[in-house]
């Protein structure tokens, strides 16, 4: 009988795969908690999309999504609609995309690392990946399609080593189609995807005059890319720079600059080394270096901010196989031939990933400098390899192995014990009670009413976890647009005010009907004060305890008939 | 150059560099005495008079020493005497080793030791088990042997990452403290960020076997070091076996930048250029705001208190319960007459030659408005610290 000869790497590959896959989509419903506004907004976009071909505002296959007001990107938003409209509106129909974007990450820089350094590179790039903190992290939420376009950027520069390698003109396609894709998915491929394309252009152009005519199809796929981004710059990008860029923050810088010419007496040379152009740049040099420093790789913890890591992107015993990495990657991309290319397109990605983040205010975000994971887990490994050569012991390589294992145990159990029973109130889960209790109470009450302190956007939850009819939302629904968010304010049953006081209660139209009032614990003592004073119910329902409580937030319900105005 | 000559050239040139650039308005800047420098001179039982810095020299002679040793700990470790002179000068001009000079403190004789012994002691084997003796016996101070558990390194390690971070290294310097923090400035300076990479580089891909061995004597004695020291300890202190050591891989990137570019003279020039204006930036950045901004750490305000009492000749001084820094002050410059009691027991004692001083908070409970008071002591930045109150009744 012959016998099936089995590649050991290939198995070792699909053994990585496996468990990435699972590690990325286990209990992708609960951990982390959700769906917070975001994720809902997302989520039922899709879904209308799925049912109508219209967004929530009534857009038909719009290329960018109003959302609240902050534009969301349409890719994620599309590919989710697929998925949503097989196997309905939930958690994990909305965060799948990601999660399946992150596994697939492993086969794309198990690939790039078997083309730049063998089979070896390739398995230990892919196993690093598969466990990183980032990859998870990232891979389970979906607020936006942040690891779409990670997969999307990565699969890109696949194709640009696959063009070098093989000359064939359709990686060059595939180049620019991942590039131009990407950047319809998350706001940082509109930074990274662009350069990237003109870098591996340029880098490509010198050896292939012959081939113009073919280079210049996929630019144009590029260019077109740039075009559309271009024409929603003034809703989408904008709207986002504006509270978020650095430039848009000067308060802090004035001030500063004002300080240090005060102490000076606003002599020359102070205007000269004190001024708003001198501290911006510092201020944008440190937080791009940042995303280099010891701090963020192996100490960066971002708590309390929802769609953000809550672990750093290496582990300690990682970062010195990445600086090692570091100083291997520019001495091969000094070398001559060909393959340099791939070396000098991987520096550039890796220098320009941080951008999108280090003109924001908060850096480093590992959010925003997201373009660089696979690549930071590649470069890790390629420093790890050359240790490796360099110690040529046996019991060094199992020891580092021992504390990798360790730290990669440490990890699973702060991700899948501490942090989902520590920071679910960051995942909207006192939303998630308010959309368990409107599911539960829709066909009895006349009216729901919540106030904004809850929640800034309260609708997008009831929409959410009724999966109400799109249409009938965009026929019903009121709202006003303030400094370019929309704020939502009724539809069908559903009240919504910024906060719950006594005007709420002095409309007629409340008169005689079942009333659900949700309220935080400031708003529980108006209400329970009203309730026993100033308005005369028939039947009431006193919530003394909370229906949930985390630290100071808390969440009440009342249900009651009104049957007389006060 | 002839070799008799060249070395005594280069000593002259270090140490008047240091001198000229670290000894600069040593008694004006900073312009008081820091609380924690007063920590630090009675522990050794050294009493200066009010108003005179020039203890400060003491600091100045061993950061020159510190230099000179380095260059010549270098040079024979190397044989290359480039390398030796622009460490020696990179110790000069960088903002850690300027600013750790400019307050007193014992740390840099520390570092001066471990040098000498580096240097001297020619078994490896030796040197370690004298530094690592050093370490514990000067330790007793300054060390705190309570490596209790595993919580404790991974607190440790957290925050060697935070101090080793190119935030704090480059552009935030020692965020522990005010006191020994420079405006917009790291512990190196912004330009050697690059220096630090080329040196990196060269030391991983062609550094001598001797240099790369004392960079990893180096990296123990650091690491040993940063260990041993208290968490609360100010960063220049946790750091300073780590500063020295970086220090040393930037001199190596200078070096190596000028090998390389020895002949380009224009990119030289405009490096050259970079650097100065850099050491101009922190420079005025100390000169002109460092006391100011961090002149509440400086206890600029207890100064100009213990100035004003003693300029008018005041022969006693009522604090408050709450002028306990004043306190502190006045006692190590040795104005004993003082006495602390409650602001409620001010009433009736506060006229000449009896200054009385309270807190703005204690104001309230004497019936007064910050007008009603006969002097204000403020901080550089215009925050009132002291209030001196007079015929109270």
């Amino acid at each position: 009988m012959k016998k099936i000869k089995v590649d050991r790497y290939f198995l070792l590959l699909i053994i990585i795969f496996v468990i990435g896959t699972f590690l990325r989509l286990y209990k992708l419903g609960s951990i982390p908690p959700g769906p917070e506004w975001d994720e809902a907004s997302v989520g039922y976009n899709a879904f209308s999309i799925a049912q109508t071909g219209h967004d929530e505002w009534g857009n038909r296959f719009p290329l960018i999504f109003p959302a609240f007001g902050d534009y969301k990107n349409p890719l994620y938003i599309y590919l989710t609609a697929a998925f949503v409209r097989f196997f309905g509106l939930n958690i994990v129909t909305t965060r799948i995309v990601n999660g399946l974007a992150g596994s697939l990450m492993i086969l794309t820089f198990f690939l790039i690392g078997k083309l730049i350094g063998g089979r070896k590179i390739g398995i230990v790039t892919s196993l690093f990946i598969a466990l990183s903190p980032f990859g998870l992290f990232f891979s389970r939420m979906a607020g936006d399609g942040i690891m779409l376009s990670c997969f999307l950027i990565s699969n890109s520069i696949l194709a640009f080593i696959l063009f070098i390698k093989k000359r064939q003109s359709r990686w060059l396609y595939f180049f620019s189609f991942s590039l131009f894709l990407s950047m319809f998915s998350y706001n940082l491929a509109r930074i990274i995807a662009p350069l990237i394309c003109v870098a591996g252009f340029i880098l490509l152009i010198k050896q292939n005059k012959d081939k113009l005519i073919i280079m210049l199809m996929p630019m144009l796929i590029g260019l077109l890319g740039l075009v559309i981004i271009t024409t929603q710059f003034k809703v989408g990008v904008s709207s986002r720079l504006k509270y978020l860029s650095i430039l848009a923050q000067e308060k802090g810088v004035v001030l500063e600059v004002n300080s240090l010419r005060h102490q000076d007496k606003n002599t020359l040379i102070s205007k000269i080394l004190h001024n708003k152009i001198v501290l911006t740049g510092l201020i944008l040099s440190r937080n791009y270096l940042s995303h280099f420093s010891t701090d963020f790789l192996v100490n960066f913890k971002d708590y309390g901010i929802v769609s953000e890591s809550h672990y750093p992107p290496l582990l300690l015993i990682q970062l010195p196989f990445f600086y090692l990495g570091l100083v291997y990657l520019v001495k091969r991309g000094k070398k001559l031939g060909p393959e340099r290319k791939i070396y000098i397109l991987l520096i550039i990605l890796l220098l320009i990933a941080p951008l999108p983040s280090a003109i924001t205010e908060g850096a480093p975000s590992g959010k925003r400098s997201l373009a660089n994971h696979g690549l930071t887990e590649l470069i890790t490994a390629l420093g790890f390899f050359q240790s490796i050569n360099m110690l040529k012991n046996k019991a060094a390589i199992a020891v580092i192995s021992v504390i990798y294992a360790i730290g990669v145990l440490s990890f699973f159990r702060f991700f899948f014990i501490i942090y989902p029973a520590h920071y679910g109130y960051i995942y909207a889960q006192r939303e998630a009670v308010v959309g368990q209790q409107i599911q539960k109470n829709y066909r009895e009450a006349d009216y729901f009413i919540l106030s904004r302190k809850i929640d800034g956007v309260p609708y997008i939850f009831p929409l959410f976890y009724l999966q109400y009819p799109p249409k009938k939302f965009i026929e019903t629904k009121r709202y006003r647009l303030i400094d370019d968010w929309f704020y939502v304010d009724r539809f069908d049953k559903f009240l919504f005010y910024d906060e719950i006081n006594l005007d709420v209660f002095r409309q007629n139209m409340l008169i005689g009907k079942k009333l659900v009032v949700f309220a935080d614990g400031e708003e529980k003592q108006k209400i329970q004060n009203l309730l026993e004073t100033n308005i005369p119910i028939s039947e009431k329902t006193r919530q003394n305890l909370p229906l949930y409580s985390h630290q100071k937030t808390e969440l009440y319900m009342f249900r009651f008939i009104y049957e007389k105005a006060i | 150059m002839k070799k008799q000559f060249k070395i005594p050239l280069t000593i002259f040139i270090v140490v008047l560099l240091n001198l000229l650039f670290k000894g600069l308005f040593i008694n004006q800047h900073p312009n008081s005495i820091a609380l924690d420098e007063i920590h630090y001179l009675q522990t050794i039982n050294i009493h200066i008079p009010f108003g005179n810095y020039f203890f400060r020299i003491f600091n100045l002679v061993i950061s020159t020493l510190i230099s000179l040793t380095s260059f010549f700990l270098v040079y024979r470790q190397s044989k290359h005497y480039l390398l030796g002179l622009l460490f020696a000068i990179e110790l000069i001009f960088t903002p850690w080793v300027f600013i750790i000079t400019r307050f007193f403190n014992w740390y840099l004789l520390i570092l001066l030791l471990v040098i000498i012994v580096l240097f001297i002691v020619p078994n490896r084997f030796l040197r370690f088990s004298s530094i690592g003796l050093l370490l514990l016996t000067v330790g007793q101070a300054l060390i705190e042997l309570k490596i209790e558990n595993l919580q404790y390194i991974n607190t440790k390690l957290v925050q060697l990452f935070a101090i080793l971070d190119f935030n704090h290294l480059f552009f935030l310097g020692d965020t522990s403290s005010r006191f020994a923090n420079i405006p917009l400035t790291g512990f190196f300076m912004y330009f050697e960020l690059t220096l630090l990479i080329i040196g990196f580089y060269s030391i991983l891909t062609r550094a001598d076997k001797k240099i790369r061995s004392l960079l990893f004597e180096l990296t123990l004695i650091a690491l040993v070091s940063f260990f041993l020291q208290k968490k609360d300890s100010l960063h220049i202190f946790l750091g300073l076996f780590w500063f020295y050591l970086i220090s040393l891989i930037v001199a190596i990137g200078i070096t190596k930048f000028l090998e390389k570019n020895i002949n380009r003279r224009f990119l030289v020039s405009v490096v050259f250029g970079f650097i100065l204006v850099n050491i101009g930036f922190y420079q005025e950045l100390f000169y002109s705001h460092f006391d100011k901004n961090n002149s509440f750490e400086w206890g600029y305000a207890e100064n100009s208190a213990i100035s004003y009492y003693r300029t008018n000749r005041y022969q006693n001084i009522l604090l408050s319960e709450e002028s306990g820094k004043l306190k502190q002050y006045l006692d190590y410059f040795r104005f004993t007459d003082n006495q602390v009691v409650s602001a409620e027991k001010m009433k009736g004692r506060c006229q000449y030659p009896s200054l009385c001083i309270v807190r703005e908070q204690e104001l309230p409970r004497l019936n007064l408005t910050k007008d009603q008071v006969k002097r204000i002591f403020r901080h550089f930045d215009g925050l009132p610290m002291y209030f001196v109150i007079n015929n109270l009744r």
